[in-house]
């Protein structure tokens, strides 16, 4: 084999390499969480993902100077590389993680975006959704929005997960129920509702997955509950 | 209802807008017809059901939203002449196979994987996909959705949504790859008019992997849909301009003015004032024009008014698109050494730049200082600025009469 054909099976398999270990990468990236290649070995691969490129490029100017091309035709076509490669090859995993992970079924993914988006607060709001009345007379006082209470606060998050139900940040509200939270996200910990509340119900979150603790005809004292730093539902008495 | 008649219902746009398509490009223009046919069936649909409720008070249901689409359907069918020339060969799988083959596995599996996944994006969950969802509930633009309306977001997705969702699919999430589909089909379609197919292919390729891009297939925002109707509404216009063909110049003038049923940006002005391009003394002077118009961008800079919004946008969307602006400036050279004569694409990236220099500050006169907390919004919005470039660079390959 001449020279040069050693040179050009070398190149080629240094791109076709290089494109496999970025997807690849990518594609641990997209299938795990957002910082996994960083965090496990020490890759920046946003930061290098035109690495991916070099090789290719190098390759197709051998390639194009092989076929005696115009000079703005390799130009372009090394520019092509660099530039649109690393991002096709970031698609490619991105690709490969999505259809990985649709072999897992649809649950695995609903479960995964949702932790993304919510956290675990996800199972919290569906514990809530799930003692709410139909309909949208269900209104629900929530913690005023500001930290900590980035989630739990926000009436536009809170009514979107729980329409037809609809949230208030009022506390002059009539509201029929008012959230626990002990959210603390940015801030310090700042038990809600801080101040006391006639209940009919007051239902405890597991977050260990048990059953909610009830207790039923007992009015809400937050002094009561600050050290528990509970998650739940008051469910007010009729006045 | 289940995911099936879903997934039939969201294909079956494309057929009012397949007619449509003919109707405006011609017979025998079946392929580009059917390449975006599922982009201009969505704008028709939701802006006809938009219609019957906003304006005839008809509430939207299943048999209502049904009953438009069959309408449209009906009455777009109605017009297209009867001597339709359906293409012998839509694509020629034998040359350029492994290029195809990309070109066709990735949307198809951009599109089925996202059958997987809800709708998990702040901007969709509290807006977008939010208002489809008590549309569906209420069947009516009720006061809570029409004060989302009026923050500048207009009803295009939620009523895709709305659709979806009525026909059975559990989630809307396969909408978006369809934008990028009809993108990469629009810009090959148009291209193959000037290039050789294989050319064609990679510039399409080249377009779907522009930055932030094929990412937002997988977004259900308003700026996947918005960049590809602003693209392909400027493509035509500058098929218009090369080929003095008046339907082309119709569909690019539609696509660019249903960027305003998308989102309220002004970017598709732009569009408009490229058709002057057609003019011949203007044509003549587009080199100059461009030199001027880059002068004119890089001295803005440097005005004390515009310096803080012009830096912000400089480092927020410009070195975050890097090399784009480099390559722009290198083609732009060249061109201008070689005496080349297509200047549409630089002016409509410089245009483009304009009208988000001049948006951003009247944005900061409303809301002072709102617009640096936002740069991934920003950067969002302008994921089509790098399409231009591409398009552009691609001039290169034009032969010298065209170039």
């Amino acid at each position: 084999m001449s020279k040069e054909k050693i040179l050009a099976v070398l190149l080629g398999l240094a791109a076709a390499a290089s494109t496999l270990l970025f997807v690849w990468l990518f594609c641990l990236e997209f299938y795990n969480y957002d910082n996994f290649v960083f965090s496990t070995y020490r890759i920046n691969i946003y930061k290098f993902g035109f690495v991916a490129g070099i090789f290719p490029a190098i390759f197709m100017f051998y390639y194009l100077t092989r076929k005696k091309s115009d000079v703005s035709v390799k130009i372009l076509a090394v520019i092509f590389c660099l530039v649109s490669l690393p991002i096709a090859i970031q698609a490619m995993g991105n690709l490969t993680a999505r259809t990985a992970s649709m072999f897992k079924g649809k649950d695995y993914i609903m479960q995964k975006s949702m932790q993304t988006m919510y956290g675990g607060d996800y199972k919290f709001m569906d514990f809530i959704k799930s003692y709410l009345k139909e309909g949208p007379d269900a209104v629900i006082m929530l913690p005023p929005n500001v930290p900590p209470w980035r989630h739990t606060g926000s009436t536009q998050i809170m009514n979107s997960y729980l329409y037809p139900a609809t949230t208030t940040n009022s506390t002059e509200s009539a509201a029929p129920y008012i959230l626990i939270s002990s959210e603390t996200e940015s801030a310090a910990y700042h038990l809600w509702p801080d101040f006391k509340v006639p209940a009919d119900k007051i239902i405890i979150f597991n977050w260990e997955g048990g059953a909610p603790t009830i207790i039923e005809n007992t009015d809400w004292d937050p002094e009561v509950w600050q050290d528990k730093k509970p998650w739940g539902l008051i469910i007010k008495k009729d006045e | 209802m289940n995911n099936i008649t879903g997934t039939i219902a969201l294909l079956s746009l494309a057929i009012p807008g397949f007619f449509l398509n003919l109707i405006i490009l011609g017979e025998k223009r079946a392929n580009e017809a059917a390449a975006i046919s599922w982009l201009t069936g969505s704008i028709v649909f939701t802006l006809s059901i938009y219609i019957i409720n906003v304006f005839f008070g008809i509430k939207l249901n299943l048999a209502s939203a049904l009953s438009t689409l069959v309408a449209i359907t009906g009455i777009s069918f109605m017009f297209v002449k009867r001597n339709l020339a359906l293409p012998k060969r839509w694509i020629n799988f034998k040359s350029n196979l492994p290029l195809k083959l990309v070109l066709v596995a990735v949307p198809l599996l951009m599109f089925i994987t996202a059958f997987f996944y809800p709708v998990a994006d702040w901007d969709a969950v509290t807006l977008f996909d939010f208002r489809a969802r008590i549309l569906l509930n209420e069947g009516f633009l009720v006061n809570k959705i029409i004060e989302m309306i009026y923050g500048g977001y207009p009803m295009y997705t939620s009523l895709l949504h709305f659709w979806v969702y009525v026909t059975g699919l559990w989630t809307p999430m396969p909408i978006y790859p369809l934008f990028t589909i009809s993108l990469a089909g629009g810009i090959f379609f148009v291209l193959r008019k000037f290039y050789p197919t294989r050319i064609s292919l990679l510039i399409s390729l080249a377009v779907i992997f522009a930055p932030r891009l094929f990412a937002n297939s997988f977004i259900p925002y308003t700026n996947l849909p918005y960049s590809v109707l602003l693209i392909t509404g400027v493509l035509y216009i500058y098929l218009w301009i090369k080929s003095k063909n008046v339907p082309d110049l119709i569909f690019g003038l539609l696509l660019s003015a249903a960027t305003f049923w998308v989102r309220d940006f002004p970017f598709a002005l732009v569009n408009f004032a490229l058709v002057f391009l057609a003019i011949p003394v203007v044509k003549k002077y587009s080199k100059v024009l461009s030199i001027a118009a880059a002068i004119i961008l890089v001295s803005i800079y440097f005005i004390p008014e515009f310096h803080t919004i012009a830096n912000y946008l400089k480092y927020t969307v410009y070195e975050y698109y890097s090399p784009y602006w480099l390559v722009f400036s290198g083609v732009f050279i060249y061109k201008l050494i070689k005496k080349q004569k297509d200047w549409f694409w630089a002016l409509a990236y410089i245009g483009y730049a304009l009208v988000l220099l001049i948006g951003t500050y009247i944005f900061n006169k409303s809301m002072p200082g709102y617009y640096k907390a936002i740069p991934d919004a920003l950067q969002r919005m302008t994921m089509f600025i790098n399409i231009p470039i591409i398009l552009f660079a691609a001039t290169l390959f034009l032969n010298k009469k065209n170039s």
